[in-house]
């Protein structure tokens, strides 16, 4: 437990007297550890805990947060006054005693942070990746490996009564590799992980990583540019999700909706993609990066459907996010840490597969590109125009591969790639990444099988 | 804590960590306090108070560095975090560089009047004046379907360092700031949205009518923005997003990012690679600027470097480790948080005036880009290869000819600076007061479009 009950009822009691009309206590204690391999040595360990707790007030729909590291009752209760000075009414509440939420944890994880596996053991793995990559090839001129684990614990009281708590155990295994030939450099990543204890690892084979990764920056050294325009482009499975991601999925968070700055606010029920897409969001997927037991309202998680056969089904809905649109929640509330108030926020969001292959969708296409390896992206939500970065990528030419390009940004507008992707593949997969929005950075997966774009801009050089 | 408490819980810890067994050890202390309100269809949809804490230690055992930090800080706590940094130290590489050497120095507290200027304005005016600039948002032209983000937000830290030594150096600032944004729709036309935001060190530094009709103004542009054929062209960026591509490359100028083999120039100290009338410093006590400070993250006084002199690279940012391992010049730019292990890092980049006119630099056809999409992803700091999503305005001779969105920037930023045309004699600062430079015309940069 990491707030007495006794300090928590009273701080909810505050807020009541202050005639709150809803009032949720975060607290959180996060360790974390990041060992960096560079030069095939130890680079670095951080190591540290954070503590803290985040006090939440509704009145009606608007939110008031305040965040400490303390614990003593006269702070709470002072940030409980502080926020409400201004709101302030006759308390219309009635004090409810905690009942705890019963869930079963569907990530179980076995050798957490909080399970010492010997540092040896890490830096054995890490040195691993970094020893494979270097023998490849001559002109791998720097390898960071570096493993991220967090083990959080989180435990959420509300004026309605409910006590959750949660057990989060994250890791990650980030690999760069540099290559230099001459006077040219390039770079290339990749980051495998789950919300799993270090036995992720055993899914994780670092010499298959570190080839990957090799692969992919010396594709991008010595390639030709990319050529520059509107152009048919294959998007491959696993981190090709991110055209979702940015293209839709950040539309559908009540985040966007309820302010109605998303282009897809009054939508539902429409047809707003190709009938060859059906996407999801799910929180439920056993121990994968963007996975949650519960949310950070104290929700159990949940699979949300929310593009079926090309029509809008749901959005991604938190709990102000409910009061202010009326869609029913979907244990969507997430946030950083317990220095951000919960907003609506993707977990592991998808394509879901369909029956194309991918040598089809290359055979289909006269000129156009091949994104084997997407990198990150950005969206405006008012406007649905995103941007997202190719890592490697190949032309395709008469049907068929025949080199490879430089890196390219592709752009466009949600609504508009959503209706031009025309084949849906086979080859599903899922990759994780870290997400920005209103409530920080959180762990999310994307994921799609390969998916043929019939037309969008390529930012090339040529 | 007042400020003798926060020195007597630093040098506890300091003798702790030798007790413990560090022969040498550093301590970083950040605290802070923050108001934020958020407003939304006329009303508060967020209203946010915090103080927040975080106590950091670097320790040196043998030739072994360890470091570790907490947000909890009784004594259980620190020492938990102390024995954790001597653990850490055992699988550290050993350093014959690194160590915790800063001298014990003659600065105690180093704030700034004009960095740290107590406010007490009341919370409901900050309340009415977040409301009345979305208002004012809405009003302002009856195409505004909305106004997504409005807050105001100010807070006030304060960064301690100490070591064995005998440093023990603070610094408060204070810090104020505006975000609006505007979202615009008409018949026909895709919608357009455009975020803009002001900082100060007061409530009354900021000027909420500025920063609407700003706003305003570029949202109704972009509107009527259209792609423009596929080719070259010569580009001057606005100076917010100059101040973003140059902060995309800054491992360029790191001298950490050198040590770590991932600065690509790293062996070009006294080369020319760019323009010749290009000149970029680092200042730590530049008039109005937003990231002054006396003293590095190691506690050493800092001092105005030359990095880039017409064209020639002179100097990497440097802490005592980096500079101690490349042979170079100490630069006082140690940069660490009480999370992470010692990096470098710069205050305010300067690019001296060049020899143009603005008139000059305006002269003849070129894209003048005011925002971009896609900064960080497209870019890849080792090659130099960028490609950003862009909205701007087509120029001829420093008149609008047409207003340009929906099209991507590429080329090569080494290329790019070798490439410039020129400079103007003016100098502009960024909207966050911590880049300043003039106009500068890159030649030949790809534009994607129709």
């Amino acid at each position: 437990m990491l707030l007495e009950q006794e300090k928590a009822s009273a701080v909810i009691d505050e807020a009541i007297a202050q005639g709150a009309d809803f009032c949720d206590i975060y607290v959180e204690k996060m360790n974390f550890q990041n060992l960096k391999i560079l030069h095939s040595d130890v680079e670095e360990i951080d190591t540290g805990i954070d503590f803290g707790l985040g006090i939440r007030l509704l009145y009606g729909t608007k939110v008031l947060y305040g965040y400490t590291n303390r614990t003593d009752i006269e702070e709470l209760k002072r940030i409980v006054r502080t926020l409400s000075a201004l709101d302030r009414k006759e308390p219309h509440l009635i004090s409810k005693s905690f009942e705890d939420l019963s869930i079963k944890s569907i990530h179980p994880a076995v050798n957490g942070l909080d399970h010492a596996v010997p540092m040896e053991e890490k830096i054995n793995f890490l040195m691993q990746i970094d020893k494979h990559a270097r023998s490849l090839d001559s002109r791998i001129s720097q390898v960071n490996a570096t493993s991220i684990e967090w083990f959080k614990q989180v435990e959420i009281f509300n004026s309605e009564g409910l006590h959750a708590t949660d057990n989060r155990n994250y890791t990650r295994i980030a690999n760069m590799v540099i290559a230099q030939d001459g006077g040219e450099q390039a770079s290339a990543f990749e980051g495998p992980g789950g919300l799993s204890g270090w036995e992720v690892t055993n899914r994780i084979n670092p010499k298959e990583l570190a080839e990957n990764v090799t692969r992919q920056v010396l594709t991008k050294l010595g390639a030709d540019p990319c050529p520059a325009g509107k152009m048919p482009v294959i998007l491959d499975n696993g981190f090709g999700g991110v055209i979702f991601h940015e293209a839709c999925g950040h539309l559908l968070e009540t985040t966007s909706v309820q302010k109605k700055a998303s282009v897809f606010w009054d939508k539902m029920d429409t047809m707003i993609a190709n009938p060859v897409v059906s996407a999801v969001d799910d929180g439920t997927m056993p121990n994968q990066w963007g996975s949650i037991n519960i949310d950070d309202e104290g929700m159990p998680t949940q699979k949300t459907q929310l593009i079926k056969d090309g029509k809008l089904t749901n959005f991604l809905v938190d709990k102000v996010g409910n009061l202010k649109t009326g869609h029913p929640r979907s244990g969507s509330g997430r946030k950083q840490n317990y220095k951000f108030a919960p907003a609506s926020r993707m977990r592991n969001t998808f394509i879901e597969p369909g029956d194309s292959s991918l040598d089809e969708m290359i055979g289909s296409v006269d000129r156009g590109i091949y994104c084997k390896k997407m990198g990150g992206g950005s969206v405006s939500p008012g406007t649905g125009e995103f941007n997202f970065a190719a890592q490697e990528t190949y032309l395709i030419e008469n049907g068929k591969i025949s080199k490879p390009l430089k890196s390219a940004t592709l752009i466009g507008t949600g609504p508009e790639v959503l209706q031009k992707i025309s084949m849906v593949g086979k080859n599903f997969d899922l990759a994780p990444g870290m997400c920005g929005s209103v409530s920080g950075a959180v762990p999310t997966t994307v994921g799609q099988p390969a998916l043929k774009i019939d037309e969008i801009l390529v930012g090339g050089q040529e | 804590m007042n400020t003798d408490q926060v020195q007597e819980l630093l040098e506890n810890t300091l003798t702790k960590a030798k007790t413990l067994g560090a022969e040498s050890a550093e301590v970083l202390f950040n605290r802070g306090e923050s108001f934020s309100v958020s407003t939304e269809s006329k009303n508060i949809s967020q209203y946010k108070v915090s103080s927040a804490q975080t106590l950091g230690v670097r320790i040196k055992k043998g030739k072994k560095i360890g470091t570790c930090s907490s947000e909890s800080i009784d004594q259980d706590a620190i020492d938990i975090m102390l024995k954790q940094a001597l653990e850490n130290s055992n699988f550290s590489k050993e350093s014959e560089f690194e160590d915790i050497v800063a001298p014990k120095s003659n600065i105690f507290d180093a704030t700034d009047s004009n960095d740290y200027k107590p406010d007490e304005t009341d919370p409901q005016k900050k309340v009415d004046y977040a409301l009345a600039m979305e208002r004012e948002i809405l009003e302002a032209d009856q195409r505004v379907q909305n106004a997504p983000y409005n807050t105001y937000s100010d807070g006030v830290s304060e960064y301690w360092v100490a070591n064995t030594n005998g440093v023990m150096s603070f610094a408060k600032t204070s810090n104020n700031s505006l975000l609006t944004s505007s979202l615009m729709a008409e018949e026909g036309k895709q919608q357009a949205m455009f975020y803009h935001y002001q900082v100060g060190r007061t409530f009354s530094d900021l000027n909420r009518e500025e920063l609407v009709k700003e706003t305003v103004k570029h949202t109704s542009n972009f509107l009527e923005g259209k792609s423009i054929s596929t080719g070259k062209y010569d580009i001057v960026f606005s100076i917010d997003i100059l101040s973003d591509v140059f902060g995309c490359f800054s491992n360029l100028f790191s001298g950490r990012r050198a040590v770590m083999g991932l600065n690509p120039w790293r062996d070009k100290i006294e080369n020319t690679l760019a323009f010749s009338e290009l000149t970029i410093k680092d200042n730590p006590n530049y008039t109005g600027a937003f990231g002054n400070g006396a003293f590095d993250s190691e506690g050493y006084p800092t001092s105005e470097i030359t990095l880039m002199e017409n064209g020639v690279l002179k100097s990497f940012l440097q802490n005592s480790s980096t500079a101690k391992e490349l042979g170079m010049k100490h630069t006082a730019n140690a940069s660490r948080s009480p999370r992470s292990a010692l990096s470098v890092g710069g205050s305010n980049t300067i690019i001296e005036p060049g020899k143009q006119t603005d008139h000059d630099i305006q002269t003849g056809e070129y894209v003048h880009i005011v925002d971009m999409q896609g900064l960080h992803s497209g870019t890849d700091s080792m090659s130099g290869d960028f490609s950003f999503g862009a909205t701007g305005y087509l120029m001829k001779d420093g008149e609008m000819q047409s207003v340009v969105r929906g099209v991507t920037v590429s080329g090569n930023f080494f290329d790019a600076l070798r490439n410039i045309k020129g400079l103007s004699n003016q100098v502009e600062a960024n909207r966050g007061r911590t880049f300043f430079a003039p106009k500068i015309k890159f030649s030949d940069l790809t534009i994607a479009g129709a």
